[in-house]
């Protein structure tokens, strides 16, 4: 149980982190877009 | 640090006022009537991960209404991007940690790899952080240079 738990906070957040990243990449253009 | 969304958020000072005081109230209520002083309160943990994700969010929504200089210039980016990365890596964690830790009585070497996301998350937002320091040491903003500074 401890396992199952602790691989779902690992790889979530790092799918999370790449979401992150995508989004900040995503508002960076529509920033310069925007501009 | 809902403060420090407070001068960066011109408009949403309400926004900013209304999550300080649910989370005084709520965390004073939990505090005193649903948890112990010994375990940790999932409340304040969750609920200020998620009003800091939501304030980064509406800062950069903010950013977009109005598009000013080179975006990689502006502190006010930075100081909500380190925000937004620091506790959207803590969010899980937040969400699982009372649990792992009162229910599950995990060991130590089982949590190395959560304290590694821990030192990461917060590298990564002192790093930022400090660079947001520095651009407004550069005066790249102008109304967040402090007046008294030289």
């Amino acid at each position: 149980m401890i396992e199952i738990i602790v691989n779902i906070v690992v790889y979530g957040t790092g799918l999370i982190f790449g979401g992150v990243l995508w989004f900040l990449i995503a508002f960076s253009r529509a920033y310069a877009s925007k501009k | 640090m809902v403060w420090v969304f407070y001068k960066i958020l011109n408009k949403s000072y309400k926004l900013c006022l209304a999550i300080a005081i649910a989370f005084s109230i709520g965390s004073v209520v939990t505090f005193g009537f649903i948890y112990d002083y010994k375990e940790a309160n999932f409340f304040t943990s969750v609920f200020s991960t998620i009003s800091f994700i939501a304030l980064s969010l509406v800062t950069y929504f903010q950013l977009l209404q109005k598009p000013g200089k080179r975006l990689l210039l502006q502190p006010v980016f930075w100081i909500a991007t380190s925000f937004f990365i620091y506790y959207s890596l803590l969010l899980l964690r937040n969400v699982f940690d009372s649990y792992l830790i009162f229910e599950l009585n995990i060991s130590s070497e089982a949590y190395t790899a959560i304290n590694i996301i821990n030192l990461f998350a917060n590298i990564t937002k002192n790093f930022i952080l400090f660079y947001a320091l520095v651009l407004i040491d550069k005066g790249y903003p102008d109304t967040l240079k402090p007046t008294g500074a030289t």
